[in-house]
């Protein structure tokens, strides 16, 4: 690295490095993705929805009440051609739909609430209240956080009230 | 992904030397913010240089440069900051009115013409052809904002 050049070689590096991030994310991944090559990417926070057996009563796992209110003005609600909104009362309901449809990845579900993920507020309700809406249509009455192993890590982030 | 399965407690564990893809993922994720950060660190220095019509020089030679001329440098910084929260905002409400991309696209031009300043003329010394030194000058500056906030 040349004395006057330094800083330009360095930009180029992080433009490299960047663009191919970018690149993969956007571009190649999608890709194989669609190809069913790799799984879709879900990130450091994934979950399993779980039926519980009934043999075993309770839940060992501590509960953590779902946020099910409507939704507010920060996710709107999701526009039906008819007017309808019984179907999809709101964004949840229809990425939930799609994602366990594996039709949708969880990161892109987050992408189209505009979220980031991360440890914002607005992050940490999407998250909870996408898991909630995904149990409303999985059939299945809980859905539990999982480690980087895919075991559940003891935190229930949805669960059913009926259940 | 709906799947009946026994369930019991477990605690979180780590196998040693042992990294699932996912993981790997997060942490390339983690990198390329880092590298997205540092493209905002070099934007910086080079708006500190761009901003007076001066290509960047030597490590040293900055250092000296900033410490003597530090309202230079605060300058640099409010007009970084300044133009990333404009390209920020502007690509975010593009996505309903198409208008907002004529200021996203003046944010990143000025920001990218004062890169241009400080890093084209090294780029163009090496014979790079003027296409590629401008994209790397103006995709770099908006890479910056994308790997940090997406």
């Amino acid at each position: 690295m040349s004395g006057d050049a330094w800083l330009a070689t360095i930009w180029i590096y992080l433009v490299g490095f960047g663009a191919a991030g970018v690149l993969w994310f956007r571009a190649v991944r999608p890709i194989l993705e669609a190809l069913g090559w790799i799984a879709p990417y879900t990130g450091d926070d994934d979950y399993v929805a779980v039926t519980p057996d009934p043999h075993r009563g309770a839940s060992p796992f501590a509960a953590n009440e779902p946020a099910n209110e409507p939704a507010n003005e920060r996710f709107d609600a999701v526009p039906m051609p008819n007017g309808d909104s019984s179907v999809f009362p709101d964004s949840f309901a229809l990425l939930a739909v799609l994602v366990e449809a594996e039709a949708l990845s969880v990161t892109r579900a987050y992408e189209l609430l505009g979220v980031s993920r991360g440890s914002s507020a607005a992050y940490k309700e999407a998250q909870q209240r996408l898991a909630a809406a995904r149990l409303k249509v999985s059939g299945s009455t809980q859905f539990l956080e999982l480690d980087d192993e895919r075991k559940p890590t003891g935190r229930i982030v949805g669960r059913k009230k009926s259940s | 992904m709906a799947v009946s399965q026994e369930i019991s407690p477990s605690t979180k564990t780590r196998r040693i030397g042992v990294l699932s893809g996912d993981r790997a993922e997060v942490g390339l994720i983690w990198m390329l913010r880092a590298a997205g950060v540092g493209l905002v660190g070099v934007s910086v220095i080079g708006s500190f240089y761009g901003l007076r019509g001066l290509a960047c020089s030597p490590p040293l030679t900055i250092l000296f440069d900033m410490m003597a001329r530090p309202w230079w440098l605060v300058a640099a910084f409010v007009a970084q900051a300044i133009l990333s929260l404009a390209q920020w905002g502007a690509r975010h409400r593009a996505a309903r009115d198409a208008r907002w991309w004529g200021l996203f696209a003046a944010a990143l031009l000025v920001s990218a013409g004062m890169n241009w300043v400080a890093f084209a003329p090294h780029l163009l010394a090496w014979g790079w052809p003027i296409i590629p030194v401008a994209l790397t000058v103006i995709g770099g500056d908006a890479l910056a904002e994308i790997l940090v906030i997406s």
